[in-house]
């Protein structure tokens, strides 16, 4: 016998060790990680120091990310000046509308929930199908939605020219205007829009200065949903990383909105029909800053992190598409508490912002 | 519950490591053993793999090619890649492959993966849900740039340059 067998028994143990954590019976209480494996745990939820990343065709200057804060509350990005972006992303609702889904266009309502935007800067794919993979490519789609803004981006070029104060503010942004273009122009409508929300990133919560080091800053129970979070209920094989979120895309089985004419596909519309796994996935939303008594999801359908946490001990509708991460989290009462503490912990204080003068 | 998911990573990384350990032993004391069977191992040792050519991961138990498969050594013969995914990084190697190469995708972290090469043409070959621990396999079938991604994560991205057949 040669030296392999012993290797493969060992290896064996292990697979079936691991095998052992699908196993769906109430999970034991835990010990969190301690020492260095819990150092090693906090490292990957650690806030980067490096500033926003942008992109090289667009780096971000005060300028311009005042300037797209401007054209960000400003309603005349809609065609009957009602609605600008910071009608449906409110900074005083954590750059959301506090809506189960939006209400666009002369009130129209919109399938799909309002996002938050923070830490947008660091995102791979926007929209919750990830149709638009870059900030400035998104800036376009509500603008130009007819059940959104439902404007048309000639006719908004052609109404900010004509506001004698944006030209100082695209000057300043852009510099003067080039020999064979326009000041005003949508090239560098979008860009300043994309600048502005790069800008936005979460305040420190809790959680941070716990990472960080301050070990009071979270409670006991925070701290055993951190561990739970990232051992156990798996959460952070897709909330991962310090925006918790992989910016991928999975169904996890929510409940089919049976008021739909089409089920929304999410990413699956946007893959091969062969791609079935992709069928109603969503973007992973980033956990930080979240409304607790909310609603949650693309569609609003969940209301409370309670809620959303007892769709995770169901473990989703089994269908076809269901992400292979997703199984039943059995988790005592205690547990689902510990979670919504840890949760809770990601929200920094809200900080107040008074919107820009509009010119 | 005996492990948490947590742990489950740790484990599962060990249990790869262990595995590559335990092949590089048995392939150094004598290639061509019946392999013992089990998920991983099976398909690993039925792996034709070339010499030299493979990540660094994998490099000791490629040392030598496993028997039966000296044929793959005569020039211009298909040969096999294995690529390792961990968690959301598929490695990033650097060989030259042909049209015809067989590329073997393993899935050393914990979650679950779903790959697809598009070619040049526009072709597009979706390799299926892939979960931990897993390989799949498939053949370059056509020369010019190849790109792989996972449907599910996009930050996952490989360019391939392949080579006509000889
Ligand atoms: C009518 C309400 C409404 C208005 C007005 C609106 N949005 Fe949105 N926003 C939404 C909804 C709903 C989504 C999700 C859409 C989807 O996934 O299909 C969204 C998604 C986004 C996202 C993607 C976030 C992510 O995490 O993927 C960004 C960025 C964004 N909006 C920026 C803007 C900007 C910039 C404007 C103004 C030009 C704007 N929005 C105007 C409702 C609105
Ligand atoms: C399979 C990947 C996956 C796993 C595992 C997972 N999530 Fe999620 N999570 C998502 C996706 C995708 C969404 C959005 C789904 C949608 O809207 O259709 C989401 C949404 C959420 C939301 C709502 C956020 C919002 O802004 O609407 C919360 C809260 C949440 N998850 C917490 C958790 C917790 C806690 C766990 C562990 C018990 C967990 N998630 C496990 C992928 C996952
Ligand atoms: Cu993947």
């Amino acid at each position: 016998m040669d030296r392999r067998l012993p290797m493969i028994a060992l290896g064996f143990a292990a697979l079936l060790l691991g095998l052992g954590a699908r196993a769906e019976e109430p999970a034991a209480p835990i010990a969190p990680p301690q020492g260095e494996e819990l150092e090693k745990l906090k490292a990957a939820f650690r806030r980067p120091e490096a500033p926003p990343p942008a992109p090289k065709r667009n780096p971000p200057t005060p300028e311009k990310i005042a300037l797209g804060e401007t054209l960000f509350f400003d309603p005349r990005l809609s065609r009957d000046q009602a609605q600008s972006c910071a009608s449906c992303h409110d900074p005083d609702r954590r750059w959301s509308d506090g809506l189960a889904r939006a209400s666009g266009f002369q009130g129209e309502r919109l399938p799909r929930r309002t996002p938050g935007l923070m830490n947008a800067a660091w995102g791979l794919a926007f929209q919750w199908d990830g149709r638009a993979e870059t900030l400035e490519a998104q800036a376009r789609m509500p603008i130009t939605a007819p059940n959104e803004m439902n404007m048309d981006m000639t006719l908004l070029t052609e109404r900010l020219r004509a506001v004698a104060g944006y030209a100082p503010l695209f000057e300043a942004a852009f510099g003067p205007a080039p020999e064979d273009g326009a000041l005003i122009d949508e090239t560098r409508i979008l860009d300043a829009l994309a600048s502005f929300q790069r800008s936005l990133v979460s305040e420190r919560a809790p959680f941070d200065a716990w990472i960080e080091g301050e070990e009071e800053a979270i409670g006991p129970e925070a701290r055993r949903g951190f561990a739970l979070f990232a051992g156990p209920a798996r959460c952070s094989a897709c909330h991962s990383g310090w925006r918790f979120t992989d910016d991928s895309f999975h169904d996890i089985g929510l409940k089919l909105d049976p008021e739909a004419a089409e089920p929304d596909l999410g990413r699956g519309a946007f893959v091969p029909p062969e791609v079935v796994g992709l069928r109603h996935a969503f973007k992973t939303p980033s956990l930080r800053d979240l409304a607790p008594e909310g609603f949650h999801m693309h569609d609003g359908s969940l209301r409370g992190i309670a809620a959303v946490i007892d769709h995770y001990v169901e473990g989703g509708e089994k269908r076809e598409s269901l992400s292979f991460e997703m199984r039943p989290v059995p988790l005592a009462a205690q547990e689902r508490a510990d979670l919504v503490a840890f949760l809770e912990s990601l929200a920094a204080p809200e900080a107040p912002r008074a919107p820009p003068p509009i010119p | 519950m005996a492990l948490s998911g947590f742990f489950m990573r740790v484990e599962v990384a060990a249990l790869a490591a262990v595995l590559s350990l335990g092949f590089a032993a048995s392939r150094a004391q004598g290639a061509g053993e019946k392999p013992v069977a089990g998920e991983i191992c099976a398909t690993r040792a039925e792996a034709p793999e070339a010499a030299g050519a493979l990540p660094e991961s994998s490099a000791e138990a490629s040392a030598e090619a496993p028997s039966g498969t000296e044929e793959a050594e005569a020039a211009g013969a298909p040969r096999s890649f294995t690529l390792i995914i961990h968690h959301t990084e598929l490695e990033q190697v650097e060989f030259e492959t042909r049209a015809g190469d067989e590329l073997i995708f393993r899935n050393t972290g914990d979650i679950a993966h779903n790959l697809y090469l598009t070619y040049e043409d526009g072709t597009v070959e979706t390799l299926h849900t892939q979960p931990p621990g897993t390989e799949k396999r498939t053949i370059l079938k056509a020369s010019g740039r190849v790109l792989v991604r996972c449907w599910i994560h996009p930050i996952i991205r490989l360019e391939l340059d392949v080579a006509a057949a000889e």
